[in-house]
């Protein structure tokens, strides 16, 4: 489902470059479950947002779902976006503004779904993480770990083939960890969904299939 | 202490230089606006003061009873001053003053000029305070055919200001042709200012004007009778006097015309004639006074201005507030390190200030630059120098405090109470919630929104005006006056001879305006429009005749006895069939009886601001007329002009050719709601550029401060279109807002304005529609634009910096 070939990221520095990743070759399948792991600085969170679309490799060639990435219009990679990809942040990054229902529901407004269609499935995920109670908080009325769970129904409500996940646990204590990274399994098991997260921990490297480290942009 | 805070103040106005720009450009054009309108104040009240004799100079005014009406008017007769003063020792010195629109023709050699003539007393350079370059003021007009002349008027006609003793000649004058003798310059006078009520080229003795026109009556008010008391005395006194004096030596007169009113005479100080001319509509201009203008003005230039300090003192705040977000922080760390919330007001006043006092400086700088277009627009003559007057200084002053206390004060407070705990720990919940600002935000977008649809509405009307069918065709019709006593049927026919078989022309009219007049027909007497006209006017301005005939030379009789009325006339006396009916005109026109010939479509002889009267329509073959209408060829302007003038000189060589094409004769009427439309174009563009400047700040603010909303949302899958959406959004409502309010105060404000026109258009719906469309199109564009560029931002910069 996603090839890296040869992909690096440098930024330009004094009369040289800084090199984020070097030469990253990658071949994920479609139902996996990856860990990128490595140490603080080693280009975890680069390679994910690459991954994502969210930041353009410098070098090399990136194949989602056999399209040549680099070569798609804005439209085009927005429409990916849209219909292929959630996103799970460690800060969460709700829209502080809007409620939980309304949180959830933003991806299937820009992916223009029925009204009828967007209630019954934002109304599926709340029942299914046992928050139809709190449908009508704000963000800021929550706690970490319902917040963050907030942001995975977010990221898998307009059934994404695949979810980025930057550290999703990092600002969790443990038990609501776990909670977290259960679900993910269990989307990645019974919902077939792609899941590709950078973590530090061990443990939530555990819950899934394959670990890809990274030490100074180099894949170990 | 001091410098920490400037230093922290000019670091603050670099950081936001672009809020900053926004606030002085505002600020700047607002205040710049408000010393306009104070200049223009300053310039009202300034007229006539410049009389060494004030506070104790006095016109006299008539109050008198016609028709129902209580009427005041400024004029008197011959016989008040000179009466008044023989009695009464509390009056120093009088000059009676005639003129203001009187113009005649003055000629030295074959230089002939038509100027501006006003007769007046012995006294006069005692009374009033012009200044004489040449002669003696006690003595210069105390010979009937001596004369003072502006420094202008010298240098037009000998190049030089020094000309006592020269000689001057008015040939067509009744009075000049009686006393026989030219007219001798005994003093030069220096031009009268621009503020003063009194405006003339050439000074006449009254004794002059006497010869021709000796008037004994104490029931007449037309010219301007000025007193000057003595510093003890009571004005109140003065007037019981004169009136216990006016009843006393008038008794005779008004047993004789029992149905004149009773006339109470009023003290009125000079300084107060501008404001308030006690002019009576549709009488001549003999006052002496002109120019006169109303108190309205100054209070509509003022709320103008006041309106667009208003609208920059809302962005001012509004900006202001929005950005406390950044300054929350500051403010907290500020309290938790035991700042007290005064010093933290103080601090950010201060900042205001100096960005206020930056703008009111640029606001200066842009008054001196646009003084020209200000006194184009108002018709004033303010110098440079008078941008420096402490008056206007003071202004600048009040300006600043208010715009201190109005504009900075508010966000200064609310940021003051701003608490440490929240801010630091990011709890606040106060970004994009600010219902004030929001409020104020749509009184400001209705303001503009109402002055786009009053600036729709004035120019529809003007439109309307200009385009509306006239009831006679103006095309290609020149007016040309005669002046002064000529026999203007020799005239006529001489013209007539000189341009018969000429194909210039099409076609030559003799016509003539008497005013109001009484009337009697069908047992009635009410008061009709009076022109007289011959054969001709009608078909050269393709008049409708909707009964009988028009004049025939055929008829020799029409000259005398026949009389063209319009429909107006008809209805207004009641008769069904009013060819062959007569009707009897006042003693002017020798109380003949008049058979009326013919019944004309109503026409406008008046401007649209009235509605079209009765008008009777004597011959002015008979009658009289001083005007020549020339209907001239289509495009035949220029050699039909040269050649009327060449034949007026051949035919009148002294006096001075005078045209007006009828177009322009008509738009003249209208000049000062032209004047008005502009001002109100170029305040509704102001307005409107002054809202866009607030928005354009206010989306700029929101779109850095929901930067991390707008990273979450391009992840999601936003496109730039519906990021812009989501910024619309939030404006929406206020724009929608401003113009339901808009259009409701605009339709009432409006529609009491039209109704002011004996004339006008409809209130249709577009021009609200059109002038909501603008403002929301300008909110549109401003923020798309905007929006765009921030949902163009990088989002895993936006997001990492979290």
């Amino acid at each position: 489902m996603i090839q890296l070939e040869k992909i690096s990221k440098y930024y330009p520095a004094g009369f040289g470059k800084t090199y984020v990743l070097r030469h990253i070759d990658l071949n994920i399948k479609e139902g996996e479950f990856i860990s990128i792991m490595g140490p603080s600085g080693s280009g975890k969170s680069t390679l994910l947002h690459i991954l994502g679309l969210l930041e353009e490799p410098s070098e090399g060639e990136y194949l989602f779902l056999d399209e040549p990435v680099q070569k798609l219009s804005e439209k085009k990679r927005t429409e990916l976006h849209r219909h292929h990809i959630g996103f799970v942040f460690q800060a969460y990054h709700l829209i502080d503004e809007l409620t939980v229902y309304e949180n959830i529901e933003t991806p299937l407004l820009y992916k223009g779904t029925p009204s009828s269609e967007r209630k019954s499935r934002v109304a599926e995920l709340l029942d299914r993480f046992n928050m139809v109670a709190k449908k009508d908080l704000f963000p800021h009325q929550l706690s970490g770990g319902q917040q963050q769970l907030v942001g995975v129904a977010r990221a898998i409500v307009h059934n994404p083939k695949v979810i980025f996940a930057d550290e999703p646990t990092g600002n969790l204590h443990s038990e609501q960890a776990i909670e977290i990274m259960e679900l993910f399994q269990k989307l990645n098991q019974e919902d077939k969904v792609t899941i590709v997260q950078v973590t530090h921990s061990e443990t939530n490297a555990g819950f899934g299939n394959r670990v890809v480290r990274l030490k100074d942009g180099w894949l170990a | 202490m001091f410098k920490t805070f400037l230093k922290i103040a000019a670091r603050q106005l670099w950081q936001g230089r672009l809020y900053a720009l926004i606030n002085i450009a505002g600020l700047a054009i607002g205040t710049a606006c408000m010393l306009f309108a104070a200049l223009y104040i300053a310039d009202e009240r300034s007229f006539d003061r410049f009389h060494r004799t004030n506070p104790h100079l006095y016109r006299i005014t008539s109050t008198y009873r016609e028709r129902g009406e209580v009427i005041t008017s400024g004029g008197t007769g011959q016989v008040q001053g000179p009466a008044f003063q023989a009695r009464m020792p509390e009056i120093a010195h009088y000059a009676r003053v005639m003129g203001g629109d009187i113009y005649g023709d003055v000629r030295h050699g074959h230089d002939a000029f038509k100027l501006q003539l006003l007769f007046v007393d012995p006294s006069f350079f005692g009374v009033f305070s012009f200044k004489l370059l040449h002669g003696n003021a006690r003595t210069a007009l105390l010979d009937v055919n001596s004369v003072v002349i502006t420094r202008r008027t010298a240098l037009k006609f000998f190049g030089r200001t020094n000309v006592i003793g020269e000689l001057l000649q008015m040939d067509a004058d009744p009075s000049a042709m009686r006393i026989g003798k030219p007219l001798v310059i005994a003093g030069v006078s220096e031009d009268p200012p621009a503020n003063s009520s009194i405006q003339f080229d050439v000074l006449f003795p009254f004794d002059f004007m006497k010869v021709s026109f000796d008037d004994t009556s104490w029931l007449n008010a037309y010219l301007g009778t000025f007193v000057v008391l003595r510093p003890d005395a009571d004005p109140m006194t003065v007037i019981l006097k004169v009136n216990r004096i006016a009843g006393a030596l008038s008794q005779k007169q008004r047993k004789d015309r029992p149905e004149a009113s009773a006339i109470t005479y009023g003290l009125q100080k000079i300084t107060d004639i501008h404001l308030n001319g006690h002019e009576i509509p549709n009488q001549n201009g003999e006052s002496g006074i002109i120019n006169t203008s109303k108190p309205v003005y100054s209070y509509i230039f003022v709320g103008m201005a006041g309106f667009i300090l208003l609208m920059a003192s809302i962005n001012f705040i509004n900006i202001h507030i929005a950005s406390s977000m950044k300054r929350a922080k500051e403010v907290g760390i500020r309290k938790a390190t035991g700042s007290g919330s005064g010093a933290i007001i103080m601090q950010f006043l201060g900042e205001s200030g100096i960005l206020i006092s930056l703008s009111m400086m640029i606001a200066l700088l842009l008054v001196v630059l646009l003084l020209p277009a200000f006194n184009y627009l108002t018709q004033k003559h303010v110098l440079h120098e008078q941008i420096c007057s402490p008056e206007l200084l003071g202004w600048v002053f009040c300006v600043f405090l208010v715009n201190v206390v109005c504009a900075a004060l508010y966000p200064a407070w609310l940021l003051s109470r701003f608490s440490p705990v929240e801010t630091l720990y990011s709890k606040m919940q106060l970004a994009g919630k600010n219902p004030a600002g929001n409020m104020l935000m749509v009184f400001q977008f209705a303001m503009a929104i109402l002055l786009g649809i009053a600036s729709l509405v004035f120019y529809r009307q003007m439109h309307f005006i200009r385009s509306k069918n006239l009831g006679y065709n103006p095309d290609q019709v020149v007016k040309i006056e005669i002046r002064g006593v000529r026999d203007v049927h020799q005239v006529h026919s001489r013209f007539m001879n000189a341009m018969a078989d000429d194909a210039n022309f099409r076609a030559i009219s003799l016509a003539g305006d008497f005013g109001n007049r009484d009337v009697r027909v069908n047992g009635q007497k009410f008061l009709t429009n009076v022109r007289t006209v011959d054969e001709n006017y009608l078909p050269m301005l393709e008049m409708k005749l909707l009964e009988g005939r028009n004049f025939s030379p055929a008829f020799t009789s029409d000259q005398k006895s026949g009389v063209l009325v319009n429909d107006a006339f008809v209805k207004k006396a009641g008769i069904t069939e009013p060819v062959g009916k007569m009707l009897i005109p006042d003693d002017y026109f020798g109380n003949q009886p008049l058979t009326i010939l013919g019944v004309v479509g109503d026409f406008h002889f008046n401007s649209l601001k009235e509605r079209i009267g009765p008008l009777i329509m004597p011959m002015s073959k008979h009658y009289g007329g001083g005007t020549l209408w020339v209907k001239i060829a289509q495009n035949r302007e220029h050699q039909a002009i040269e050649k009327l003038g060449k034949t007026f000189k051949k035919i009148l060589p002294d006096a001075v050719f005078d045209y007006t094409f009828l177009h322009d004769a008509n738009a003249r009427a209208y000049a000062s709601e032209l004047r008005w439309q502009q001002i109100i174009t170029f305040v509704t563009v102001i307005s409107v550029f002054i809202c866009g400047l607030g928005l354009f700040g206010l989306v700029h603010l929101g779109i850095a401060q929901r930067r991390r909303e707008t990273g979450i949302r391009v992840v999601l899958g936003a496109t730039r279109y519906d990021i812009a959406f989501v910024f619309f959004q939030k404006f929406i409502r206020i724009i929608l807002t401003a113009i339901m309010i808009a259009s409701a105060a605009g339709y009432y404000l409006m529609h009491s304005w039209l109704n002011n026109f004996a004339y006008h258009t409809g209130l249709p719906w577009w021009v609200f529609a059109a002038s909501g469309a603008v403002a929301m199109t300008l909110a549109l564009v401003t923020i798309i634009v905007q929006a765009l560029r921030a949902a163009a931002v990088n989002p895993v910069r936006v997001l990492r910096s979290e």
